[in-house]
């Protein structure tokens, strides 16, 4: 049920303290600088991390300390996801929780690793808050792939993960579950997105107003798709079926005209007379590695973007969307401080590999 | 007064001797560590960094967790008193702080962190022992036996206690299984599944999940339930007994030690800002260099404190712009004893940037005297005037500045009060004792009678004296906002930016005056703007002068006509200047390229729109002092018709009301009031944004810390 506190200002007043709680580069610099987990845990207590990190037990890793962050940005989630208008919205960009872990758990599953070995990469935390832990828990449970992928009927990721099962069966890429849970997700928030709309007349949709973040989103995953079905060897029906309508600044169309080209480079090539020619990397060597880079440019361009939105779109209903993504942002960076520590890489590399 | 002059100061020293720096940074009275970017630190700081923060991040779990409070609140203070808890800690060298926290903390917070596990533990246990005995008492009622359900052949059957708001999702994790829960508690549930026996595994693997623990009469008790009842149920009272004393315990060691906790606190925050500031000591390997900012006039002691080594000075012109220093010189406000409380209305809008005009005497000044206008009162003002005095009474540091406002605002309010002849809404000579006082004339006769009397009838405002306050306000308004445009003409000369003073400061007041003076001929005419330069009326110029001094400025007496047309002369010539001067200077080179047609719309448009009607609506706002003055006294005249009712409920009725009036009015009041300082105000000629001076922590001026005081075996 919506809260009665479902409003513009109280979220966008929420989201901004919350953004008050966002590390500063010179906390980040001083994170990088510490000699073991321990001492980063110190630090870490001294910010808004505090609660997440003090739940970890003593023996802390890096794969722990990145599940308390997580755990954090979950929390400030579920709670911007009651009082936000658009809140639907937000709901199900909480979803991508679940597919974070429905991830991990199909790979481990085709992998066949034990249930233990499982719980430590499952966070689970993220799904208590929204009391969405049997999904995983079916899955997790289950004894095989397959059984895994039966535990899922009649949820919002079945159809996708049934499809993702039979391609996986013909060609074992792994990567195969990622792309159609990403699917699922992107579907579920773009049909959410298309049902947003005012009740008042003369005034801008909430749809119209959250149009910069979810285009961005849905766009650059069918380019990201499409390249990397490509790079496997989809075909074209294959490919229709992973994109996602309706499309936003890059047209179905170019998407197809992207499909029909004979290789990844000369796919990637058609889009530099769209809005996406800034992402696109200089050199095209390695095909994997070209992807990711775009993958990687377009997340750096994310970050640039949402942090503009306090400032260009202050009070609006897309500041509490940014701050979730911003977080997300500060989270994934804290994990790969913590990764490199405790696996001795040099302060500089840890940096150079932080997004900012 | 005003804002000090600052000079650079860098000290070079062996690497080995920057514990002594520490140690005279930490006795120097005002220094502000400025030390460049850099990833290089010194290890000895860089070590006493991190030791120093994990004693911090220790102690303030420990002061969250027991929820003790670093700083007394208001109402504490009010009702109590202000203790000065702050202990004194002895320190020969630099390198004490360290060990004095090493080896006296250590002891402190170990013991806290170690009784609160223990508390922790005990509760858990109570947890499990509360949740055991509520399911064996359930499962007495129902007459399950437990050996029983864990032999059936084709079920397997799992009884289990969980958390409550888990138990929606468990029971949807399975499917095709009999499930059925039952409350112990709040928190605690008990949950039994069963499922066919080919997938019992799976119950073990779900629970497990949850973090559910299958319900077994523990080992060690009586597998006979109503034994195993009595036998919890006496652990479970001697747990809550070991709970009792123990809490007993830590509330005793907190009151013993709270000081020293929050001295311990407050040192290991010291330290580790202190070190976090200077640990960029630059790159050289045997030298050391400390960057930051004193103020000038103590350059001969800090010499005489760092005599040892190389420091060199680079004192910061004010005024220099050029000067590379310039921009990170920090502000140290400098302000007399009686107009510092008055500093955190400048700092609303941020320090003064280095060699702005520091406002804070002028608001020393006009801000209770608007406060009071607005909240004239004799009663209301001496009760503002007592609480500020009780407030100063009570010593604590941190209410002195508003014990200060509040005084000196009541003091005007009691002002203002005598001049409209009311007290707490009654008339003031009706509420003064000594008949003496009470009949003096102007107290009997208020020099403006603001509320009209009379038998029968509510009390009213009178109209021609709120006129006559309006004209003040506006008065006031004209003063004040023209005090700004003349400190913007100073501080644009003082600052050297001669090419501005010429096209915008001087133009911006040449508009102001002569839309002033042209509003005093539209007012002279009653508004007909037909006749604004035709009238030969005397402009009412002096009408304040005419009210009270009559006959003071019969000599100076002007036209409408003529006034309009010098007025209009000024304002046009102003906006004049205004919309050609930065033209003339892109085509003579002292300005950057940019299209001459463009600037002049824009000039034209910003001097015209902008500064003229914005010098209109700025001028109004000030009627706000009026406005909220008769407020106040319609409010008073409600209030008053307490004084009706029978006496025994008159009288409480009557004082809950002016308190009513008080907290509502004093609030409002202030707020309005920081509204034209702030945004009427300071738009003027303020900027504010200058970067506070942050004294060293660990120096004797550090106001920040409440709790501990260093005192130096060595002077020097």
């Amino acid at each position: 049920m919506r809260s009665i506190l479902d409003d513009v200002t109280y979220s966008a007043t929420k989201a901004y303290s919350y953004r008050g709680g966002i590390l500063d580069s010179q906390t980040i610099t001083s994170l990088t600088e510490s000699s073991d987990l321990d001492e980063l845990v110190t630090k870490l207590k001294a910010t808004a991390y505090a609660d997440s990190v003090s739940r970890i037990d003593d023996q802390y890793t890096a794969r722990k300390i990145e599940k308390a962050c997580y755990e954090h940005v979950s929390d400030i989630h579920s709670n911007l996801m009651k009082t936000s208008p658009g809140g639907e919205l937000i709901s199900k960009y909480y979803l991508k929780h679940i597919a974070r872990n429905l991830k991990v758990i199909l790979k481990s599953k085709a992998l066949g690793k034990s249930d233990t070995e499982l719980e430590d990469y499952v966070d689970l935390y993220t799904e208590e808050l929204v009391g969405r832990r049997d999904l995983l828990v079916k899955v997790m449970t289950a004894d095989t792939l397959e059984e895994a992928v039966d535990s899922l009927s009649g949820t919002e990721f079945s159809k996708d993960i049934n499809t993702a099962l039979k391609i996986y069966k013909e060609n074992p890429q792994m990567n195969i579950f990622d792309v159609y849970i990403d699917r699922a997700y992107h579907t579920q928030l773009v049909e959410t997105y298309s049902k947003l709309n005012s009740n008042l007349p003369f005034s801008e949709s909430i749809a119209v107003k959250l149009r910069p973040i979810i285009s961005h989103y849905i766009d650059s995953y069918n380019v990201v798709s499409v390249l990397r079905a490509k790079q496997w060897n989809f075909d074209l029906e294959q490919i229709k079926e992973i994109l996602i309508q309706p499309t936003f600044d890059i047209k179905y169309k170019k998407l197809l005209d992207m499909s029909l080209t004979d290789d990844v480079e000369t796919a990637m090539k058609m889009l530099e007379n769209t809005p996406y020619k800034k992402f696109l990397p200089t050199s095209f060597d390695n095909l994997a590695d070209s992807i990711s880079l775009l993958d990687s440019n377009i997340k750096k361009y994310e970050y640039d973007k949402f942090n503009k939105v306090f400032v260009w779109n202050a009070f609006t209903e897309l500041v509490t969307l940014a701050l979730i993504r911003v977080k997300e942002f500060e989270a994934s960076n804290i994990a790969t401080i913590a990764f490199g520590i405790a696996n001795n890489i040099e302060k500089k590399t840890i940096q150079e590999n932080l997004t900012s | 007064m005003g804002v000090s002059k600052i000079t650079k100061v860098s000290v070079i020293l062996p690497r080995s001797h920057v514990p002594n720096a520490m140690e005279q940074l930490s006795k120097f009275d005002y220094f502000h560590a400025a030390q460049p970017d850099s990833s290089t630190y010194d290890e000895l700081l860089a070590d006493y960094s991190k030791r120093s923060f994990k004693f911090y991040v220790r102690i303030s779990d420990i002061i969250k967790e027991l929820e003790l409070n670093l700083n007394p609140g208001v109402m504490d203070v009010l009702k109590s008193g202000y203790k000065d808890s702050s202990q004194t800690i002895d320190l020969e060298r630099w390198p004490d702080l360290m060990n004095k926290l090493e080896e006296n903390a250590s002891s402190i917070v170990d013991t806290f962190e170690n009784k609160l596990k223990e508390l922790h533990s005990l509760e858990d246990e109570i947890s499990t022992n509360e949740a055991n005995l509520e399911a064996i008492k359930l499962l007495s009622n129902y007459s399950i036996d437990l050996d029983k359900i864990t032999k059936y052949n084709l079920f397997s059957v799992n009884l289990s206690i969980c958390n409550t708001k888990d138990v929606p999702e468990i029971e949807r994790s399975f499917n095709n299984a009999i499930f059925t829960s039952s409350s112990l508690s709040s928190e605690k549930s008990l949950i039994l599944v069963a499922v066919q026996k080919s997938d019992s595994d799976n119950i073990d693997k779900v629970l497990r999940l949850y973090e559910s623990e299958t319900f077994s009469i523990p080992e060690d008790l009586p597998q006979n339930p109503t034994e195993a009842n009595n036998l919890i149920q006496k652990s479970l009272k001697e747990q809550l007994n070991n709970i009792q004393s123990l809490k007993s315990e830590i509330n005793s060691l907190c009151k013993q030690n709270e000081s020293d906790i929050f001295s311990y606190f407050e040192l290991s925050k010291t330290l580790y800002d202190s070190c976090e500031l200077i640990k960029r000591t630059g790159e050289l390997k045997y030298f050391a260099v400390i960057n930051g900012f004193i103020p000038t006039n103590l350059k001969s002691s800090f010499d005489n404190l760092f005599t040892s080594w190389i420091v060199i000075y680079e004192d910061v012109d004010k005024y220099d712009h050029h000067d590379s220093n310039h921009k990170d010189a920090p502000i140290l406000m400098n302000n007399l004893p009686i107009t510092k409380s008055f500093k955190s209305v400048t700092l609303n809008q941020g320090s003064p940037r280095y060699g702005e005009f520091d406002p804070t005497s002028l608001i020393a000044l006009s801000f209770p005297i608007f406060y009071g206008m607005m909240f004239g009162d004799v009663g209301h003002g001496l009760v503002l005037l007592l609480f500020g005095l009780f407030l100063l009474y009570r010593k604590a540091p941190f209410l002195k500045s508003w014990g200060q406002m509040f005084s000196i605002s009541g003091i005007v309010a009691i002002f203002f009060g005598v001049l409209i002849g009311e007290a707490f809404g009654i008339e003031l000579h009706k509420v003064i004792p000594i008949a003496s006082i009470a009949h003096l004339d102007f107290i009997e006769h208020p020099i403006i009678h603001f509320i009209h009397r009379s038998e029968g009838h509510l009390a009213s405002i009178e109209i021609s004296a709120l006129r006559t306050f309006l004209k003040i306000s506006v008065l006031m308004g004209i003063v004040h906002l023209t005090a700004g445009n003349l400190l913007s003409i100073y501080n644009t000369i003082k600052n050297r930016e001669y090419d501005e003073l010429a096209i915008e400061t001087i133009p911006v007041f040449v508009m102001f005056v002569g839309f002033v003076f042209l509003m005093f001929s539209f007012i002279g005419t009653e508004f007909k703007i037909d006749q604004l330069f035709t009238s030969q009326r005397e402009a009412p110029l002096f009408f304040i002068t005419e009210r009270f001094l009559p006959g003071l400025t019969t000599y100076l007496t002007i036209p409408i006509a003529t006034l309009s047309l010098y007025s209009t002369a000024a304002l046009l010539a102003g906006l004049f200047v205004m919309v050609i001067g930065k033209p003339i200077l892109i085509i003579t080179g002292r300005a950057p390229k940019e299209s001459i047609a463009m600037s002049m719309l824009v000039h034209l448009i910003d001097g015209g729109i902008e500064k003229i009607a914005g010098s209109l609506s700025n001028i109004l706002s000030y009627t706000r002092l009026a406005v909220l003055l008769t407020v106040h006294s319609s409010l008073l005249i409600v209030v008053n018709l307490a004084l009706d009712l029978p006496l025994f409920a008159a009288i409480p009725m009557f004082i809950l009301l002016n308190l009513i009036v008080i907290l509502l009015e004093g609030m409002i009041v202030y707020i309005q009031n920081l509204r034209l300082h702030l945004y009427e105000w300071f738009s003027k000629f303020y900027s504010g944004s200058g970067s506070e001076f942050k004294v060293f922590p660990g120096s004797p001026n550090n106001s920040t810390n409440s709790h501990v005081k260093l005192r130096w075996k060595h002077a020097n």
